[in-house]
């Protein structure tokens, strides 16, 4: 058996073809050339095979990189919707519950100041007053769980934060 | 949730076709065909990542049409290609991304253990031509057998064995090449 053909087989074995015959078999026991073909084909492979497979799990792991522009859009929708607060809300205490509670009461005077409706729904427990300088997180809290309602004008800003 | 998904081979779950079971087919091959993409064609990972999420859509639309008379990563592989070709033939021809093509360093390694360093070996893989690296990627990284790396290519078995065996003699004189004093 010559190095060309032997080296042929030595590739279909590889592939899960043909047999380590007699002829084969004593070639590569002969041959240095030929065992070293195989034995590169094996290692190169193996060690190729690490290397992808382990970029595989990495690629998992990896956050889906953001395509040009999505980030910009994001932020401009996500301020266009605070501002509006139409959608952006952080979600309601626990406290907030379908049935008022006999003692509840209804009239939120601080609210009034700041145009909102008296009560946000009938049946909900009143919210502590919120002030004009209370951080936009805890503004956001009163916005009415009713998107038929209108949402409170945006508290303006201070002298000392528009400067 | 299907109770089978999680203990079945690929080709029922993929067969069966519910959104459970391929789901956790989803879990089980996701990043595999961004990476063969990625390795097949040289690709950078953002295109690469946009092309698997668009093949795993086909596949799902079309998972009534896997019969189950190939290997179901096969199946997957082919819809990919499908998709990476389409894209790419398009797209203007970009230089390969540099994480992928190393420059030379000098290694502190000794020649031997640089040979089989995993990165050497990558290197080794892909500076073969696309129509030898391709092959070679199916058959070592994913495990098909040459007559469904065959079908997945549309070419002759034959033709894909000579072109496997034509990849193992180029990576070999390569890695001779660098051995060499």
């Amino acid at each position: 058996m010559k190095c060309p053909e032997a080296q042929r087989e030595v590739s279909a074995l590889l592939d899960g073809e043909g047999d380590r015959s007699g002829p084969l078999s004593a070639h590569l026991h002969e041959c240095e050339d030929c065992r070293e073909f195989e034995r590169l084909s094996v290692g190169v492979a193996e060690g190729y095979r690490h290397e992808v497979r382990s970029g595989i799990v990495a690629l998992r792991r990896l956050e889906r990189p953001r395509r040009r522009g999505r980030p910009a859009l994001a932020a401009a929708l996500l301020l266009l919707a605070i501002v509006s607060g139409l959608s952006i809300r952080e979600p309601l205490p626990a406290t907030t519950v379908v049935s008022l509670p006999a003692e509840a009461e209804a009239p939120l005077v601080s609210r009034t100041d700041l145009g909102l409706p008296l009560t946000l729904v009938s049946d909900a427990p009143a919210l502590p007053p919120v002030g004009l300088d209370a951080p936009l997180s805890e503004w956001m809290r009163t916005l009415p769980i009713r998107l038929s309602e209108d949402p409170p004008a945006v508290p303006a800003l201070s002298a000392e934060e528009s400067s | 949730m299907c109770f089978h998904a999680t203990h079945e081979k690929d080709e029922t779950l993929a067969r069966r076709g519910c959104r459970d079971c391929f789901t956790v087919l989803y879990e089980r091959h996701r990043g595999a065909m961004a990476r063969y993409v990625r390795e097949a064609f040289l690709s950078d990972l953002d295109a690469a990542l946009e092309i698997e999420d668009e093949a795993w859509k086909k596949a799902f639309e079309h998972r009534g049409t896997y019969g189950g008379d190939r290997p179901f990563r096969a199946w997957l592989i082919a819809i990919a290609r499908h998709q990476a070709l389409n894209s790419l033939r398009h797209a203007r021809k970009a230089p390969p991304p540099r994480d992928l093509l190393r420059p030379d360093e000098p290694s502190p390694l000794d020649r031997a253990e640089r040979l089989e360093s995993r990165e050497h070996c990558a290197r080794l893989v892909r500076s073969l031509p696309g129509h030898l690296r391709e092959p070679f990627f199916l058959r070592v990284v994913l495990d098909l057998a040459p007559r469904d790396i065959a079908d997945l290519l549309r070419l002759p078995v034959s033709t894909v064995r000579g072109r496997l065996f034509r990849a193992r003699k180029a990576i070999a004189e390569s890695a001779r090449e660098r051995v060499k004093p």
